[in-house]
């Protein structure tokens, strides 16, 4: 990769998480509009963006930051107030920044964004001049002294108040910059860029967060700044090459007119500091500053990383085969030894796969980030009120959860926003309080990832999808619900702009079982309100299986989809009308062979010609001509599972053994009737075919 | 001058540019794929890369034969992802001058003209160059005129619910 594409990347992975801060962080501000801690953290917010797109020379990025951060800088010095006019020319501008941004990583520069109409709206609003900052690129000063010579505005004055009323600190530092007149700049902004990272940079002279017109315009520079650190620690902040005579002075405190005097004595210099380095110290590409430390890693990495450590641990039962082959076969030590590697061998790479995984795992908050501002938009676009609820943010999920997860969870709060919420009116009719509520929570239950998206809306309207369905008048409520996962099925009788155009809980329920390996599970309280959990394996590459045995072909199927395997007996099983059945405890479920599933011509030939004949009706058409395909064969076992709700035994000649399976995507041209989640490699080499309960048969009416 | 290997499906002979051949495999350890279309022969396990194997006989329409002694599996790379192909043995490497490549269809073939590239020469007897490219898209559920058409997709989808 070269220079300038990791340039990029860290870019756009520092700048999208201060996207995503500045989202949220703007979203908390709309609802406690007073709160000037947030506004200070916006500013930083806006100033980082402004610069890091500077530095990497996106010109309309940096423009429209850099006016987010006037209207900030004035928000914090109390010129000017929070309105909501104000506040959705911001969060307008913060939109086409993160357009600007997508555009960026897609390759196509931010050029291609219009902010003209942003930034004379921000200006406006703001009331500040066309011309950019103009008025804050004063004259170089003079020679660095006791005093800071530049005025202090207003706001940095208040700011440097309260930064001495938490504890911290004032200082001033100044230094000259040695060397090519084309690098001073940079080495400047380098010294000032360090500072921001650990104090609270009041004011620069000459201004560094963005390049001055001369070419000397650095040549002098100036720092005001606070900060509780040491003053060694401080020091290695301006140990950069080509800085030269710093001096760090603390200020005794901010006379009248904001000029602030020199305290009695100098801090030591550079010198005195502990071999100070500042590439350690910067910590750039790792930026954080936690207890533990950081580094960013490419996600590609870890993906390879996942991939052997799942071809290790289809090694290690390749070895545990080895292992219990040889017990009572070869010499008693080998074994013994054998035993004992396989055993460490085990443990290490169950260790292994579990650090792995973990390194996978990211927040789930990563993804919460952006609801709070779905929720603000469509709540004042449908002219409902809606508080959001998020909890469970730091329940960790594997990242390739968390694009998948995206779509699904929008579409059920859009949802919830749109057909579950009632209008204020009604819902004050109905003695609910006006403003209704969403809430999201996540948490990890057992072995999986729980989602809960629930609303104290109106709730599901059962008489309505009754309708809807055309549903028989002795269809349970429960059945109802199901009609909601039917493809295409909307209760909504307008198209509205929202949720209501028909792809609904069917193509939630579809890539939350596809393509997350989850389940969709409702709660329906009618008038009162609908939940929607989705459970999701906590990874996706591993699989815990049973591997099963069908005319000596070997299948797997998740253990979590098995309620639980039974003894047969051939004699308990009775053909019917569809089939075969058996009892299961009170129940009649039915009986359906796998082999017969999976090859209808071997027993029989189903009806040629049907193009989607379904599974089981050629099973069981393949039974049913005189109860020829009834093949008297010794079924043993059976294994429960359940398709749309519905109980059914599948019988195969054996259990075979119960293991870890690395999924492996089939091929879609070889999987066209989605019987398959995918295959796995044994340690063996041999192929086994993973079962997908759920799809395997289709149970007729 | 460009390498292609030579090729034997039912009685005619077949070629295919050497370049994106990684492997030629004796036919061995193919899983077949339940309820999969009628010219996938299965899936390999290669090295714990999963590929799926076609048939060319059923690829060509021919029937499928039982596999014998000869029979290799090809295996095709292609844009970082495998596939194999079932042919009924591999003859020869030829080295072929673009010029002496006609192109246009054989004369007396059922073979798909989207699924050939050209005709040449060679020692008296006709070998067809194959668009390999073609020859993998097929396996896509393909729709339009590069794929197959609906009467294939319907004969097929008939074959494998009937058998």
């Amino acid at each position: 990769m070269s220079d300038e594409r990791r340039l990029l990347r860290a870019f756009l992975e520092e700048t999208e998480e201060l996207l995503e801060k500045l989202n949220h962080r703007l979203l908390e501000l709309e609802k406690d509009s007073a709160n000037l801690e947030l506004v200070h953290e916006i500013f930083r917010l806006t100033h980082s963006l402004k610069s890091e797109s500077a530095l990497i020379g996106f010109a309309n990025l940096s423009e429209l930051a850099h006016r987010l951060e006037d209207v900030f800088e004035r928000l914090r010095s109390g010129a000017l107030l929070l309105g909501r006019e104000l506040l959705d020319a911001v969060l307008g501008a913060s939109d086409l920044i993160q357009e600007m941004v997508a555009r960026v990583s897609r390759g196509e520069g931010d050029q291609g964004v219009d902010i003209r109409s942003a930034v004379a709206e921000l200006s406006r609003l703001a009331g500040i001049g066309g011309a950019r900052a103009a008025p804050r690129r004063q004259a170089a000063p003079g020679a660095a002294g006791g005093s800071l010579p530049a005025r202090l505005s207003d706001a940095e004055v208040l700011l440097a108040r309260e930064a001495l009323e938490r504890g911290e600190l004032l200082y001033a530092l100044s230094f000259r910059t040695a060397g090519e007149p084309a690098m001073r700049y940079p080495r400047a902004y380098l010294v000032y860029s360090n500072l921001e990272r650990v104090a609270n940079v009041l004011k620069s002279v000459p201004p560094l967060d963005l390049p001055p017109e001369g070419e000397d315009g650095c040549a002098e520079v100036q720092i005001l700044f606070s900060s509780d650190l040491p003053e060694a620690e401080l020091a290695k902040t301006y140990h950069v090459e080509d800085v030269v005579a710093p001096e760090l002075v603390r200020l005794e405190g901010l006379p009248e007119g904001g000029r602030a005097e020199a305290g009695a004595r100098a801090a030591e210099g550079p010198e005195a500091s502990p071999a100070a380095d500042p590439a350690s110290r910067g910590g750039r590409p790792a930026g954080s500053r936690g207890p533990h430390g950081s580094v960013r890693v490419d996600t590609a990495k870890l993906d390879d990383l996942w991939q052997l450590v799942g071809e290790l641990v289809t090694c290690k039962a390749r070895f545990g085969k080895l292992s219990s082959g040889l017990a009572g076969a070869g010499p008693a030590e080998l074994a013994q030894d054998v035993e004992k590697i396989t055993d460490s061998l085990e443990r290490v790479t169950g260790r292994m796969q579990q650090a792995v995984m973990e390194t996978r795992m990211v927040p789930i908050a990563v993804l919460f980030n952006k609801f709070p501002r779905l929720v603000r938009d469509l709540s004042r676009k449908l002219g409902k009120e809606v508080e959001l609820q998020l909890s469970g943010g730091e329940t960790e999920i594997d990242r390739s959860l968390v694009e998948a997860l995206s779509d699904p969870l929008t579409h059920l709060i859009r949802n919830s926003l749109d057909h579950g919420i009632e209008t204020v009116e009604q819902r004050i009719a109905g003695g609910k309080p006006a403003a209704g509520r969403v809430s999201i929570a996540a948490q990890q239950r057992g072995g999986k990832i729980v989602i809960e998206v629930g609303d104290d809306g109106r709730g599901l309207d059962l008489d309505r999808i009754r309708q809807v369905a055309q549903a028989a008048p002795e269809t349970t409520d429960e059945e109802l619900i199901n009609f909601i996962f039917q493809p295409g099925f909307s209760t909504r009788q307008s198209v509205s702009e929202l949720s209501g155009r028909g792809v609904g809980m069917d193509v939630v329920a579809t890539r939350v079982k596809e393509n997350l390996r989850g389940e969709v599970l409702l709660a329906n309280l009618p008038g009162r309100g609908l939940t929607v959990t989705i459970l999701l394996p906590l990874t996706l590459t591993i699989l815990h299986s049973l591997l099963v045995a069908s005319s000596g072909q070997y299948y797997a199927i998740p253990i979590r989809d098995i309620e639980e395997t039974v003894q047969v007996e051939p004699t308990s099983l009775r053909p019917t009308r569809a089939g075969e059945q058996m009892a299961l405890g009170e129940e009649e479920v039915p009986a359906i062979r796998l082999e017969t599933l999976l090859a209808p011509s071997a027993a029989g030939g189903g009806p040629a010609g049907r193009p989607e004949a379904e599974s089981l009706a050629a099973a069981a058409g393949a039974a049913l001509p005189g109860g020829e395909g009834l093949a008297p064969r010794g079924y043993r076992h059976g294994v429960v599972a359940r398709s749309k709700g519905q109980r059914y035994c599948l019988l195969v000649d054996e259990l075979v053994e119960e293991l870890d399976l690395v999924i492996k995507p089939l091929a879609e041209v070889l999987n066209r009737r989605r019987l398959f989640s995918g295959v796995s490699v044994l340690g063996d080499g041999r192929i086994v075919f993973i079962l997908d309960t759920s799809r395997l048969v289709e149970l007729p009416e | 001058v460009k390498q292609y290997i030579c090729f034997q499906v039912g009685e005619a002979r077949y070629a295919l540019p050497l370049g994106p051949i990684a492997q030629v495999l004796r036919f061995e350890n193919v899983t077949p794929v339940p309820m999969a279309p009628a010219f996938v022969e299965g899936i390999l396990n290669l090295g714990g890369e999963v590929v799926p194997v076609i048939n060319l006989r059923s690829r060509f329409g021919l029937e499928r034969g039982a596999p014998s002694r000869r029979s290799r599996v090809l295996v095709v790379e292609r844009e970082g992802a495998k596939h194999g192909l079932l042919v009924d043995g591999v003859k020869e490497i030829l080295e072929l001058e673009d010029a002496s490549i006609l192109s246009g269809g054989p004369p007396l073939s059922n073979l798909k003209a989207e699924l050939v590239a050209g005709v040449a020469k060679v020692r008296e007897s006709l070998v067809i160059i194959l668009e390999d490219a073609r020859l993998l898209e097929g396996e896509a559920p393909a729709r339009g005129p590069a794929g197959r058409g609906p009467a294939a997709e319907e004969a097929e989808e008939a074959e494998e619910v009937g058998g």
